[in-house]
């Protein structure tokens, strides 16, 4: 994905919401990508299958996928590329199962529209698909409706159904967030085996750090519209060098450390009809210097692999060089 | 020692799912459970989602009927005469959730805050107006904040307005159920700061509620592991994360996510999801998932034991 920009269009003004996000992910690897809520990360996933919803568009960049521009092809390309080449898996199982047909049938339909399968043949290979994500008594639950199982078992289905066609890009859209520790921890094994066996890229939408640090291979921190950081997520979560991460970071309780005022951001994210000029973060930063409000930093590479978008790092760079 | 604010003894909370013609099946939301709030200090209450954490809460401050057992409150034991509710309900509060569900949009933030103090009658006209100045400005709320209403406001103002009106009443034990779980992390810990500077400011006593581990080692002095309407285990916030001595505690302990990617810890996964309370498993109620699991536990119930001191167990492994 390169320099994409998406804007809505509402009354109140022109919402930019993606502000030139370039990343790209590689086969087989997960990429994380975490920020605040409203900073711009689901926008992001939607606007990879297309699906931006309207008074949103998707005004400049390219988004490709194995080689091929998907911002070009046509509404039934993408339809047949959507739930085949790239699929998705929402954050809330509930709502986003038809909750009027069976598990098994809804799970059957990516077989029967992309793989021109027949009815029998789907429902078999649905029954292996469930039985290959260690849903017990697959041939039954498959005829069970959503309602008829609990959160977990949902997500497995929702996993199963974004799988069923080997998908070479999986966006998973805050998968764990509405379940428990230890349903999570199941799941995250799952995928995580799943994604050894297929060798399916995965592009990890989370705001829970350590859901990230778990999963992912490369972070991408998001604030507002833009990717401040991104790198391998030793580096960045470990010795982060933005702003902004170091104090997402320092904000989160954890159970090894003990204690103490909790670093505090403060200030909200800002309101993207009218985003603070310069950097976007310079308002709520520890440390901005007098250019962070003027002129918005570019890309700097510290180290292979770990990009940052500071001033503070822009202008070290330079003299360094 | 410090003073027990809160000790309950046995309390039980079922509720019942009536079927037409037939005996009703109950849910055993909360079944027998007993524990202790000092005085100044947060008791913190985790466990997954329907393990009777707020079902739990609720009858300790007596907003829904227990089935059985006994609260003292200060020393007194509970009673369900309206006069002594009223004077009950003046030294405790709550706070909700979901701070946007929890103020009415109807309602002037001084309105919120003020009522209160007009229920219990602590302050009228200019004085009310001043009173709710003062603890708007204690949770960092401003004067023009006053005469605005709720949806002006941020997810995080709100929980602080709903802090704000919890303290209106000068309350000695405040219930605080998943206070953060609906905000950013950002957020979160400018709630959380405010709540621990407002308990050492003011001596406040806390219950928390949260399935978030991380906020409850945060906060807490001691911490109580619910699993299907029991308590599994508690003691002090060290005891119970670094030395968990039930199987639950340990998996559920391991299961959380740390932000630390260089950490790899050997993960205890459970399979399998929670029984559902309405029919709990017979013996131990986490012998269905528990990878320890020893015949007896399938006939008899642990009992809850104080292992180490101040350290509670209800595990056979330790009888």
């Amino acid at each position: 994905m390169r320099d994409l920009k998406v804007q809505f269009f509402t009354y109140g003004g022109v919402v930019q919401a993606l502000d030139g996000v370039t990343f790209q992910v590689k086969k087989g690897e997960t990429l994380g990508l975490v920020g605040e809520t409203g900073c711009g990360k689901s926008v992001t996933s939607l606007a990879v299958l297309r699906l931006v919803p309207a008074p949103g568009r998707i005004v400049a960049g390219e988004i490709k996928l194995n080689g091929e521009n998907l911002l070009t092809k046509t509404e039934g390309e993408m339809r047949n590329l959507r739930g085949c080449a790239v699929a998705m898996i929402f954050q809330d199982p509930t709502s986003s199962l038809n909750p009027l047909f069976t598990v098994g049938y809804q799970t059957s339909e990516p077989f029967i529209y992309h793989r021109n399968m027949k009815k029998e043949d789907a429902h078999k290979a649905v029954v292996e698909l469930f039985e290959s994500m260690q849903i017990p008594d697959a041939e039954r639950r498959a005829r069970n409706y959503p309602h008829e199982l609990s959160g977990g078992m949902r997500q497995r289905i929702m996993i199963a159904m974004a799988l069923a066609c080997n998908p070479s890009l999986l966006i998973a859209d805050e998968p764990t967030t509405n379940l428990d520790v230890t349903i999570q921890a199941q799941l995250l094994e799952l995928v995580k085996e799943l994604q050894k066996k297929y060798d399916t890229s995965i592009l990890w939408i989370s705001h829970n750090l350590g859901v990230v640090a778990e999963m992912c291979d490369r972070v991408a921190v998001m604030y507002a519209g833009n990717i401040v950081e991104i790198g391998d997520v030793k580096t960045v979560l470990c010795e982060p060098a933005h702003p902004y991460t170091r104090m997402l970071r320092e904000c989160v309780p954890t159970t090894s450390q003990k204690k103490g005022e909790l670093t505090v951001i403060h200030g909200t994210v800002p309101n993207l009809i009218n985003p603070p000029s310069g950097c976007r973060f310079h308002p709520r930063c520890r440390e901005p210097l007098d250019i962070c409000s003027k002129e918005k930093p570019a890309m700097v590479e510290l180290e292979r692999g770990h990009f940052i978008s500071c001033w503070k790092y822009t202008q070290k760079g330079c003299s360094e060089k | 020692m410090s003073s027990r604010l809160v000790e309950v003894v046995g309390m039980k909370k079922y509720f019942p799912i009536k079927q037409f013609l037939k005996k009703p099946n109950y849910v055993h939301a909360v079944d027998d459970v007993s524990f202790f709030v000092n005085k100044g200090e947060t008791l913190g209450i985790a466990g997954e989602s329907g393990c009777g954490k707020t079902t739990l809460a609720r009858c300790t401050l007596q907003l829904i009927k227990p089935d059985g057992g006994k609260i003292y409150f200060d020393g007194k034991l509970m009673s369900s005469k309206k006069q002594y509710l009223k004077e009950f309900r003046r030294r405790t509060a709550l706070v909700f959730q979901d701070p946007s569900s929890s103020l009415d949009p109807r309602m002037t933030i001084a309105d919120v805050v003020g009522e209160p103090l007009a229920i219990h009658n602590l302050a009228e006209g200019e004085e009310r107006d001043a009173k709710v100045l003062e603890l708007l400005r204690s949770v960092g709320l401003e004067l023009d904040h006053m005469y605005r209403y709720p949806h002006e406001f941020s997810g995080g103002q709100k929980q602080r307005i709903a802090v704000a009106r919890a303290l209106a009443v000068n309350p000695d034990l405040i219930l605080l159920d998943e206070p953060t779980s609906a905000l950013d992390v950002s957020v979160q810990a400018q709630v959380l700061n405010l709540l621990d500077g407002l308990q050492r400011k003011l001596g406040l006593t806390y219950m928390l509620i949260s399935h978030d581990l991380n906020t409850v080692r945060h906060i807490s002095h001691r911490i109580a592991i619910m699993y299907l309407g029991k308590i599994v285990e508690s003691g002090s916030d060290q005891a119970v994360f670094e030395n968990p001595l039930h199987p639950y505690t340990q998996a559920l302990l391991s299961a959380n996510p740390s932000p630390d990617p260089t950490v790899k810890k050997k993960r205890i996964i459970l399979t399998g999801d929670p029984p559902s309370p309405i029919n709990p498993p017979p013996g131990c109620r986490f012998h269905t998932r528990c990878l320890q699991r020893m015949p007896i536990c399938e006939k008899e119930e642990p009992k809850y034991l104080e292992v180490e001191k101040e350290h509670f167990v209800a595990c056979h492994l330790y009888d």
